[in-house]
C-alpha cells in the first residue's frame, strides 16, 4: 500500500532520500541555517538540560565530599545504580556507532541523514557511561592511576585477567574512536560552516578544526579510504565494546550472570536502546529545526524496523535463557528465573519485558512506524525497559545468590536517583550545544547520496 | 568505473540466464542420484555388515557369559543373581519413591490453596509439614537415582568378578568376547555418527540458503538478487535432506545416537531424568517432524512464490514479491526458533548433560558463512560452464567475499564468546564438553578449527583485490565450506570417542576419518546435488521479474 | 607608482555546477597530460579518482602496519606484566593465560588502526594546512557548498597559459579564473 507523496525512483524502485528536490546549495542551507540563528526552543531544551545537570553537579559534589556510602549499595548487592548506569549509557552509544559504520559497510545511503547527530549521540553517552566507573572509585582523581596499565607502589600491575580492566580498554577505545570518526566526518561540514562563517570568531574557529580543508580531490581519496576503514574497524569494536560489558556478568559463576548468550543478547540490546534513544533526539530535532525533509518519514521507518528486530533479538535471547535454566537442571539457575518473574523484583522483571518485548511490536504496523507520535512514546519505552533489563541482570542475581543467609533486598538512595537523573541532564545539555555550533546533519554525506551527485546521472542506461 | 555496457532486466541475454538442453547442469540430478546410491550404498553395505558382526559379537558374549554361569556353579550364579536383584530393587525403590513424591505433591497443592485461602498458623504449619515431606522425598529421590546407577554397575561388575573368581582364561575370555561386543557396537555407532554429521553439514547448507533467501526479502537488498535464484535452489534442497533425517526418528536409530534414549540410564542419572519432559523420544519425534515441516515449508514459500513470479504477468508479480517481503520477518521468527531448537535436538543433546545458551547461534554462524562461500563457488561454476557472464560480475562476487569475511569474524565472535565463557568460570559441568575436545587426537583438531575458521580467511579475506578476483575468492570459498564440514564432525564426533574411550577403558581419544565418513558425505551429498540439479534445472537461473533486477545488475562497490 | 609588480601565480581554475561537468573535464585533463593539478569538489564524487588517472591510496597498508604493532603492544604489555615482571596466579588460571588476553589485545589492535587511519589520511593529505593559494580565490569558497573546481599548477610541465585556458574553457567551465599566490 503506497503512502501519499512516496515518489519513486525510477531506477532502483526506491523512495528518494531527500525529498523536494532540493540543490546542493539548499540542503548546505537548511543544515547550516539553524546554527546561525537557534530559535528559542533550542534555549528552551538547553535551559531544561542545563538545570537537571546542576543535580549532577549537586550529587557528584556531594559524592566526592562524603563518600560512596551515600548510595544504597550494600552486601550482597554491591552493583548498583552505578554499574546499571554505566552499561545503560555504553549500550545507547552503540547505535550511533552502528548507523555510521555498520549501515555505512551496508551501503544503505538512508543513514546520511541522521549518522552525525547519531555520532554525537555515541559521543555524549560514552561520556555519560564513564563518569560511573570514574566516580564510583570513591577517589577518582586517583581513578585514572588505578584504571590505566601502570603498576602500583606495590610494583603490582592492574590484572589483565579482569573483565573490569578490559573495559578500561575496551570503553576508552570505543570513545577515541568514535570521537576520531566523528571528526574525521566532520571536517568538510566544518569547511562548510568556515566558508558561511559572518564573524571573524566563527571563521577562525571553524577554519582551524576544518583543518585547512579544501575538497580537494586527492585528500578525498585518501579520505575515503580512511573513512571506509575507519567503519570498518569501528564495527568489530562496538560489537567487542559490549562484548567486554556483557563479560562483566558473563565471565562469573552467578546463576543470571553466567550464560553464553550474553555478549550477542547484550550487543543487540544495546543497538536496541540506542536507536530508540535517536529516535528520542531525531523526533523533536527535524521538527524543530526544518530538517523534515532530510530526515523523512522513510528514515524514520527504517529506525522503526531496526528497533523491532533488535527488539525481537533480544525476545529470543530471553526465550534461549529461560529455556536452558530450566533445562540444564541447575537448581540455583532455575531459581535465579523463578526469582526474576515471582520475586521482590517482580515490577521491575515485568516492566521490562512488557517495555521490551510488547512495546516495539507495534512497529509491525506501517502506520505505527510513520506516526511521529507512536515513535516517541515506543523510544521511551524501550530505554525505560531497556535500564529496567540492567537493574534486573544485576540486582536479581546479586539480592538471592547461594547462600539463602546472606540475601537481602536493595534500595537506590536518593543519591542514586539524582545521579542518574543528572547524567540525562549531561547528555541532552552536551546534545543541545552540539546542535547549536556543529551541523547536526552531514552535509557532504547527504549531498553524496542525490541523484545529481552521480556523474552518470541522466546518462542513457541501456 | 565507467558503466556504460550495463545490462538492465530487459537486456539481459537469454542464453545466460536459461540453461541449454546438453548443460551438465542438467545432467545433476543424474549424477546426485548415482552419486547417492554409490555412497549410501556403500554406506549401508558396510552397516549391514557390521550390524551383523555386532549380532555375531553378541551372541559371543552371551555364549561366554553362558559360559561363566556355568562355570560359576552354585556360589557364582547366587552373586551373579544377587546383583540381578540389588538392581530390581533399586528401581523398583526409585519407582516407590516418585509415587510418593505425586501423592504428596497433590497434598502439597492442598496446603498452599489452604494457606492462600485463610493463612491461620495452623494452616501454615500444616503446610510447612508437607513441604518438609515434599523436599525429603525429592532428596531420597535423588539418593535412589544414584544407588541406582551403583546397581546397574554393580550388576555389570558381578559377572566379571565372578569370572576372575572362577578361573583366570575365563576371565579374560569374559573380557575379550565383552571388548569385541564393544568394538562391533562402536562400529555400527559409528555409521550413525557419520550420518549425521554429514546430515548436519548438508542440512546447515539449505538452512544457509533459507537464510539468505528470508534475509534479502527482509532488508529489500537491492545486491543480491542476481545470486537469489541460486540460494533459493540451494533451499529447496531441506525437503530432500529431510527426508534423509527420518531414520532418527527410530527407536535403533536414536539408540545409537542420543544417550538420553536409554532409559535405565535416564532413570539412574539425576539431571537426565530432570529433562525427560523435553528429551524423550516421543517429544524429539514430534518437534523433529514439526521442525522439518517448517524449514521444508519456508524453502517451498520462497522457492515456489520466485519462480512462479518468473512466468506470471505483472500484476501477480508484484502481489507475490509484496507476500515474499511481507513473509520474510514472521519466516525469519520461525525460521531461527526452529534451527535453534533443531540443533539443541539433534547436536547439543548428544551431549545431553551440557548446555550453552549460545549453541544455536553458533550453528547459525557457521550456516551463515558457509552460504556465502558455497554461492561464490556455485556462481564461479556457473561462470566457467558459460553461464551468468556480465550478469553476475565482479561487484557481486565482491560483496559475497565482504559478506564471507564479515560472517567469518562474527563465526570467530561467537563462538570464541561460548568457549570463553565457559573457560573462565571454569565450572566442570560445562568445561567437560571443551575438554574432550581438546584432547589427546582432537586437540589437533580443535587447533585446525581456529586457524581454518578463523585465522586463515580472516587474513586471506581482509584485502579488497582478493574479493575481486574470482578464483582468488574461490580458493578462501572453498576452506569455508570445508571448515564447515570440519566443524560439524568436531560438533559430532567426540562424543562418541569419548564414550568408547571410556567405554573401552583406553580413555584415549581416538580420531578416526574413515570409510563412513566418506561414503555417507557423498552419499547425502548426491541427493545434495540431485535436488539442486533437478531445481535449478527447472526454472531460470535469476528471477527474471523481480522489480530490484536492475539495479543489481548495475551496482557498484566502493 | 611606476613600479608594476608582477603578481606570482598559482594556476588556473575552473568552475563548474554539477558533478558530471567536473568528471568529464577531469578525464580531458587527464588525457591531455597534466599531471600538477586537482579536482576540488564539495563530497566525493563518485568515480573521479579513475578519471583523474589516481593511483590506489597506501593507507590501507600503514593501517594494517599500526594494527599489527597494536596487536604486539597487546600481546607483549600483558605477557611481561603477568608472566615475567610480577605473576599472580589468579582464579588457577595459567599465566599467560591468552584467552583472557584477547580483549585488550583486541581493543589495542582496533585503536592503533584507527590512529593509522586518521593520522595517516591526514599526513598523507599534509593536513593541516591553513593557508592555499586557491583562498585567494572568492569564488572559491562555494566549493564547499555546491561548486566543483578543477585546478592546474603553473608547476605542470604542460602548463601553458593561453593553451591550458583553452582546453579548460572547452571542457565546460562556466568560469575560468587565474589564481595568485
Amino acid at each position: 500500500m503506497a503512502v501519499a507523496a512516496d515518489k519513486l525512483d525510477p531506477l532502483s524502485g526506491r523512495k528518494d532520500l531527500v525529498e523536494g528536490h532540493p540543490t546542493f546549495h539548499d540542503v548546505t542551507e537548511a543544515v547550516c541555517a539553524p546554527i546561525e540563528s537557534p530559535s528559542w526552543r533550542w534555549w528552551v531544551a538547553f535551559l531544561m538540560s542545563l538545570s537537571v545537570l546542576g543535580i549532577l553537579g549537586i550529587a557528584l559534589a556531594y559524592l566526592f565530599y562524603e563518600g560512596v556510602g551515600i548510595w544504597g549499595l550494600n552486601n550482597p548487592v554491591d552493583w548498583g545504580y552505578a554499574i546499571v548506569n554505566f552499561v545503560f549509557w555504553v549500550g545507547i552509544g552503540h547505535a550511533g556507532t552502528l548507523i555510521s559504520a555498520v549501515l555505512f559497510l551496508f551501503r544503505q545511503k538512508w543513514r546520511t541523514s541522521i549518522n552525525r547527530a547519531s555520532e554525537a549521540m555515541t559521543i555524549f553517552a560514552v561520556i555519560c557511561a564513564l563518569m560511573f566507573p570514574l566516580v564510583h572509585t570513591g577517589r577518582p582523581w586517583l581513578a585514572a592511576y588505578w584504571l590505566l596499565p601502570l603498576p602500583n607502589q606495590m610494583d603490582i600491575w592492574p590484572n589483565f585477567r579482569s573483565p573490569l580492566l578490559w573495559d578500561v580498554f575496551a570503553v576508552s577505545t570505543y570513545f577515541t574512536v568514535s570521537l576520531l570518526f566523528w571528526y574525521v566526518g566532520l571536517i568538510p561540514d566544518l569547511a562548510t560552516m568556515r566558508d558561511r562563517a559572518k564573524t571573524k570568531t566563527r571563521r577562525i574557529a571553524y577554519g582551524i578544526f576544518s583543518l585547512g580543508w579544501r575538497g580537494s580531490n586527492r585528500h578525498w581519496q585518501h579520505y575515503e579510504k580512511a573513512y571506509l576503514i575507519l567503519a570498518g574497524l569501528a564495527t568489530p569494536l562496538v560489537l567487542s565494546v559490549h562484548t567486554i560489558v556483557s563479560f562483566d556478568f558473563a565471565v562469573s559463576q552467578l546463576p543470571g550472570w553466567h550464560t553464553t548468550i550474553f555478549p550477542p543478547y547484550f550487543v543487540a540490546g544495546a543497538i536496541f536502546s540506542g536507536f530508540a534513544m535517536v529516535l528520542t533526539l531525531m523526533l523533536p530535532l527535524r521538527s524543530w529545526f526544518g530538517l523534515k525533509h532530510i530526515i523523512t518519514v522513510k528514515h524514520l521507518e527504517n529506525m522503526a524496523k531496526v528497533i523491532l528486530l533488535t527488539g525481537t533479538l533480544v525476545g529470543y535471547a530471553y526465550a534461549m535463557e529461560f529455556f536452558i535454566a530450566w533445562y540444564s537442571g541447575n537448581p540455583y539457575e532455575s531459581y535465579a528465573f523463578a526469582n526474576r518473574l515471582f520475586g521482590d523484583y517482580w515490577w521491575a522483571y515485568w516492566t521490562m519485558v512488557s517495555c521490551n518485548v510488547l512495546s516495539p511490536q507495534v512497529f509491525w504496523f506501517k502506520k505505527a512506524r510513520r506516526s511521529v507520535l507512536v515513535l516517541f512514546i515506543v523510544s521511551i519505552f524501550v530505554n525505560i525497559g531497556m535500564w529496567f533489563e540492567r537493574f534486573v541482570i544485576t540486582v536479581t542475581s546479586l539480592h538471592h545468590d547461594f547462600l539463602p543467609s546472606s540475601w537481602d533486598y536493595y534500595s537506590p538512595t536518593i543519591w542514586d536517583a539524582a545521579t542518574l537523573l543528572g547524567s540525562f541532564g549531561l547528555f541532552f545539555t552536551l546534545f543541545c550545544l552540539f546542535v547549536r555550533y556543529l551541523p547536526s546533519i552531514a552535509i557532504a554525506e547527504v549531498k553524496s547520496v542525490m541523484p545529481e551527485a552521480d556523474p552518470h546521472h541522466g546518462d542513457d542506461h541501456e | 568505473m565507467g558503466g556504460h555496457h550495463k545490462l538492465t532486466a530487459s537486456t539481459v541475454p537469454a542464453d545466460q540466464v536459461e540453461l541449454a538442453k546438453g548443460s551438465m547442469w542438467r545432467k545433476l540430478p543424474g549424477i546426485g542420484l548415482v552419486l547417492a546410491l554409490a555412497g549410501l550404498g556403500g554406506a549401508f553395505g558396510i552397516h549391514s555388515g557390521n550390524t551383523k558382526a555386532l549380532h555375531d559379537a553378541e551372541a559371543q558374549f552371551e555364549a561366554v557369559r553362558g559360559e561363566v554361569l556355568t562355570a560359576a556353579g552354585a556360589e557364582g550364579a547366587k552373586q551373579i543373581e544377587a546383583a540381578e536383584k540389588h538392581f530390581e530393587e533399586a528401581q523398583a525403590h526409585l519407582e516407590e519413591l516418585k509415587k510418593n513424591q505425586a501423592e504428596i505433591a497433590g497434598r502439597r497443592e492442598g496446603a498452599v490453596a489452604a494457606v492462600k485461602g485463610s493463612p491461620t498458623p495452623e494452616n501454615k504449619r500444616h503446610f510447612t509439614e508437607v513441604q518438609q515431606e515434599f523436599s525429603d522425598t525429592t532428596l531420597a529421590i535423588v539418593k535412589a537415582r544414584k544407588a541406582l546407577s551403583h546397581a546397574v554397575e554393580g550388576k555389570e561388575h558381578a559377572e566379571e568378578a565372578v569370572a576372575q573368581s572362577v578361573a583366570p582364561e575365563l576371565a579374560e575370555k569374559y573380557e575379550e568376547a565383552h571388548k569385541a561386543e564393544l568394538l562391533a557396537h562402536n562400529d555400527v555407532q559409528q555409521f550413525w555418527y557419520s550420518y549425521l554429521t554429514a546430515f548436519m553439514f548438508f542440512l546447515s547448507l539449505g538452512l544457509g540458503g533459507l537464510f539468505f533467501v528470508i534475509v534479502q526479502h527482509l532488508v529489500r537488498a537491492g545486491w543480491s538478487i542476481v545470486v537469489r535464484r541460486i540460494a533459493e535452489n540451494v533451499a529447496i534442497t531441506l525437503p530432500a535432506v529431510c527426508i534423509l533425517g527420518i531414520p532418527f526418528l527410530t527407536h535403533d536409530v536414536a539408540h545409537y545416537l542420543f544417550h538420553w534414549t536409554h532409559s535405565v540410564a535416564v532413570e539412574a542419572d539425576q539431571m537426565l531424568a530432570w529433562k525427560q519432559a523435553y528429551l524423550n523420544p516421543e517429544f524429539f519425534n514430534i518437534r523433529m517432524i514439526a521442525f522439518m515441516l517448517i524449514w521444508s515449508g519456508l524453502a517451498y514459500f520462497f522457492y515456489s512464490n520466485s519462480v512462479a513470479s518468473d512466468t506470471a504477468p505483472q500484476a501477480e508479480v508484484e502481489k507475490r514479491f509484496h507476500r515474499m517481503r511481507y513473509m520474510s520477518a514472521p519466516a525469519l521468527f520461525l525460521f531461527a526458533l526452529s534451527a535453534t531448537f533443531g540443533v539443541f535436538d539433534l547436536l547439543m543433546s548428544l551431549d545431553p548433560h551440557w548446555f550453552s545458551t549460545m549453541f544455536g547461534v553458533y550453528f547459525f554462524a557457521g550456516s551463515a558463512v558457509t552460504i556465502h562461500a558455497l554461492l561464490a563457488l556455485l556462481v564461479l561454476a556457473f561462470h566457467q560452464s558459460g553461464y551468468l557472464r556480465e550478469v553476475i560480475n565482479i561487484e557481486h562476487y565482491h560483496d559475497l567475499g565482504k559478506l564471507m569475511f564479515g560472517f567469518t569474524v562474527f563465526w570467530t565472535y561467537i563462538g570464541f564468546s561460548q568457549y570463553f565463557l565457559i573457560w573462565y568460570a571454569n565450572i566442570p559441568e560445562e568445561t567437560m564438553w571443551f575438554a574432550y575436545r581438546i584432547k589427546d587426537d582432537f586437540l589437533a583438531l580443535s587447533v585446525l578449527l581456529c586457524l581454518g575458521r578463523f585465522a586463515v580467511p580472516f587474513f586471506y579475506l581482509l584485502r579488497r583485490p582478493v574479493k575481486r578476483n574470482p578464483m582468488l575468492l574461490a580458493v578462501g570459498a572453498v576452506i569455508i565450506v570445508f571448515m564447515q564440514f570440519v566443524d560439524h564432525y568436531w560438533l559430532v564426533q567426540p562424543v562418541l570417542a569419548h564414550h568408547f574411550a571410556a567405554e573401552s577403558g583406553s580413555h584415549h581419544m581416538e580420531l578416526v576419518v574413515g570409510a563412513f565418513d566418506y561414503l555417507t558425505l557423498l552419499g547425502i551429498g548426491g541427493v545434495f546435488i540431485a535436488a539442486f540439479g533437478y531445481a535449478t534445472g527447472r526454472s531460470c537461473l535469476i528471477p527474471r521479474k523481480d522489480p530490484r533486477l536492475t539495479e543489481s545488475l548495475q551496482f557498484e562497490n566502493f | 607608482m611606476s613600479k608594476v609588480k608582477r603578481k606570482k601565480v598559482y594556476g588556473l581554475a575552473a568552475e563548474y555546477d554539477t558533478a558530471k561537468g567536473v568528471y568529464h573535464a577531469c578525464e580531458k585533463v587527464r588525457d591531455a597530460g597534466y599531471t600538477v593539478w586537482d579536482a576540488h569538489t564539495p563530497f566525493p564524487v563518485h568515480g573521479l579518482d579513475k578519471a583523474m588517472g589516481l593511483k590506489p591510496s597506501v593507507l590501507p597498508w600503514i593501517i594494517f602496519a599500526m594494527g599489527m604493532t597494536g596487536m604486539t603492544i597487546g600481546i607483549s604489555l600483558q605477557y611481561w606484566t603477568s608472566v615475567v615482571d610480577y605473576p599472580t596466579i589468579i582464579a588457577g588460571k595459567p599465566l599467560f593465560s591468552w584467552q583472557a588476553f584477547v580483549p585488550v589485545t583486541f581493543e589495542l589492535t582496533i585503536l592503533l588502526s584507527a590512529f593509522g587511519a586518521v593520522f595517516g589520511m591526514l599526513g598523507l593529505n599534509k593536513l593541516p594546512q591553513l593557508y592555499h593559494p586557491l583562498f585567494n580565490l572568492p569564488a572559491f569558497s562555494r566549493v564547499t557548498d555546491d561548486r566543483f573546481f578543477i585546478a592546474i599548477e603553473v608547476d605542470d610541465p604542460n602548463y601553458d597559459e593561453t593553451r591550458t585556458r583553452k582546453l579548460l574553457e572547452s571542457t565546460g567551465a562556466i568560469n575560468v579564473y587565474e589564481v595568485e599566490d
